[in-house]
């Protein structure tokens, strides 16, 4: 109870330093969370990609007299890419099934070409070969090239396909954005540190006498600490719940926006705020850089036991 | 109670404020402590009270040896002796009650025996009316009683006073120092610094004498 009565003595003392400070630390916190939340969505948009990563293989045309020959190579075929790891399951995709689907994703803007059953389809057959989860990551990469090369080479393969691009540039971008995440968080970090120190320390400045009285009346440092921590924790919690909640109203904003715009992505559900764990976790974040900087200012607070050497004889 | 051998205080700029200083108080002991202004009085009741540390010699209060005492102990050592300070030192921004009360917050003791005791001790200073007045608002005769009256909130073992009537006029000051005789008569050591001597005189105690650093009597 005392802890808060100096905490709020602290606003009513020096109202600008307090709202300045928790300003920065606001704008500190609300970064960092929708920096992670970022990355979370980023994340999750991996591997949902993932679920569905794999691989197209286009098969060569045959002519149509040799149906029975072609069923037979075909079922080789599957039985061969089955063998190959990280393969779960192949599936074929005839000419009309392939101008079914055409159609379905493009209604209407399909041109009557596709919608004359008479003309024989454009689309080539495929196999769509489904691959386990685990090869989206960026270390399967290198094997998901390679197993893409030995079903190129296939016998009856035309061409292979598995958005080769589009994967590696993703990954590398969301390698270098967690880096950099990762940086831009440390320095923030490090930056409320400073700044709730600098709090700290022209609350305790101006509390010099006070706190030489309560030295010699016999308090012990961890008392005069305490309301100094106190106030340096409250502080990190309090500018961490608020960038909490401007983060939900960014996030609410966002989907909006993107359900909006992009919503024949689909991509609008897949947007999500921080989860309650990660809301916790940088309450708790925020609240130790409040505490941590405050104590690097309370370390040394004792002033009136001067140590000086003394000689005896 | 109170063991100096051989202290010297030297402040920066060679100001020898203390010079072979050897004294000895005895527990339930009263002694005056007399000399003239820049004698080394307030020099030492702050070694002491351990708000300064000998330049050389051997000091012991209570039981703690000032040469060796951590800065961790040094609060339970404070703790242990009641201290009113020439220039009072005040909370000047809290009430009367907060101050004398400091002392057993400190202790942690129980908010039901602190106010009890603080309005006990302020009827004993005659300022029991004065709870919720600030110290800033308060003359220097007034704020010295609360300085007197947290320094004995404790009850402690040893109590200095610098210059506790300084301020006061004589039915005040006798008043004081019939305080001052009562709480020696429960057993308190008090140590007291004045330049009162038709006091000193009257009480017939016991009186060191500073001059310049050293002691020139009642050691
Ligand atoms: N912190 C300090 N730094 C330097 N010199 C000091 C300090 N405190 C006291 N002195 C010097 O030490 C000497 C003794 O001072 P002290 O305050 O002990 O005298 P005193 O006997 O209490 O005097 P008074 O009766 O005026 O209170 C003086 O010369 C003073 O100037
Ligand atoms: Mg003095």
């Amino acid at each position: 109870m005392k802890y808060w009565q100096e905490f709020l003595r602290t606003w009513a003392q020096q109202p600008a330093m307090q709202i300045a400070t928790l300003s920065v630390l606001v704008g500190t916190f609300t970064v960092i969370a929708v920096f992670l939340g970022l990355q979370q969505n980023l994340n999750s948009l991996l591997t949902r990609w993932g679920e569905s990563v794999q691989i197209t293989a286009y098969l060569e045309e045959v002519q149509g007299a040799d149906l029975e020959a072609t069923g037979l190579q075909l079922e080789e075929l599957i039985g061969v890419i089955q063998e190959e790891k990280g393969v779960e399951r192949v599936d074929y995709v005839s000419k009309e099934v392939a101008v079914q689907r055409f159609q379905e994703q493009m209604g209407t803007y399909a041109p009557s070409l596709f919608t004359d059953s008479d003309l024989e389809s454009p689309l080539p057959a495929s196999l769509e070969i489904l691959l386990s989860p685990r090869l989206a990551s960026r270390e399967h990469f290198d094997y998901l090239v390679s197993l893409a090369e030995r079903i190129a080479q296939l016998a009856g393969v035309e061409e292979v396909s598995y958005g080769q691009g589009w994967v590696e540039n993703y990954a590398s971008v969301l390698d270098f954005f967690k880096s950099s995440t990762a940086a831009l968080v440390v320095l923030l970090l490090a930056g409320s540190l400073l700044v709730v120190g600098n709090s700290i320390r022209t609350s305790i400045d101006q509390r010099r006498e006070e706190i030489e009285i309560l030295e010699l009346v016999g308090a012990t440092p961890a008392m005069i600490r305490g309301p100094y921590l106190f106030e340096g924790a409250m502080m990190g919690l309090l500018a961490g719940w608020i960038a909490l909640g401007i983060c939900a109203l960014l996030a609410q904003w966002q989907i909006h926006l993107v359900s909006q715009h992009l919503g024949m992505l689909g991509l609008g559900g897949s947007i999500q705020h921080l989860g309650f764990v990660q809301s916790l976790g940088l309450l708790a974040l925020a609240m130790s850089f409040g505490l941590l900087g405050s104590y690097f200012c309370v370390r040394r607070i004792s002033s009136s036991w001067n140590h000086s050497p003394v000689r005896e004889f | 109670m109170i063991q100096f051998s051989h202290v010297y205080k030297t402040y920066p700029g060679d100001i020898h404020a203390l010079r072979d200083v050897s004294l000895t108080i005895d527990k339930g002991e009263f002694v005056f402590l007399t000399g003239p202004s820049g004698a080394g009085k307030s020099t030492l009741f702050k070694l002491i009270s351990a708000y300064e540390q000998a330049t050389s010699g051997r000091a012991q209060v209570a039981g703690f040896d000032l040469n060796h005492i951590k800065a961790a102990q040094v609060p339970y050592l404070r703790r242990r002796i009641g201290v009113v300070y020439q220039d009072f030192r005040l909370l000047k921004k809290r009430s009367v009650f907060d101050n004398v009360a400091l002392p057993l917050v400190v202790r942690g003791e129980r908010p039901s025996y602190i106010e009890r005791r603080v309005q006990d001790v302020l009827d004993q200073v005659s300022l029991g009316f004065k709870l919720k007045a600030l110290p800033e608002q308060m003359s220097g005769g007034e704020q010295q009683r609360v300085a007197i009256a947290r320094a004995l909130v404790h009850q402690p073992e040893v109590l200095i006073a610098d210059e506790p009537t300084g301020n006061l006029d004589p039915v005040l000051s006798r008043e004081i120092l019939s305080l001052l005789d009562g709480v020696n008569a429960q057993g308190t050591t008090v140590f007291v610094a004045t330049h009162d001597h038709d006091m000193v005189k009257k009480s017939g105690r016991r009186v060191v004498d500073l001059d310049r650093g050293a002691v020139v009597g009642g050691a």
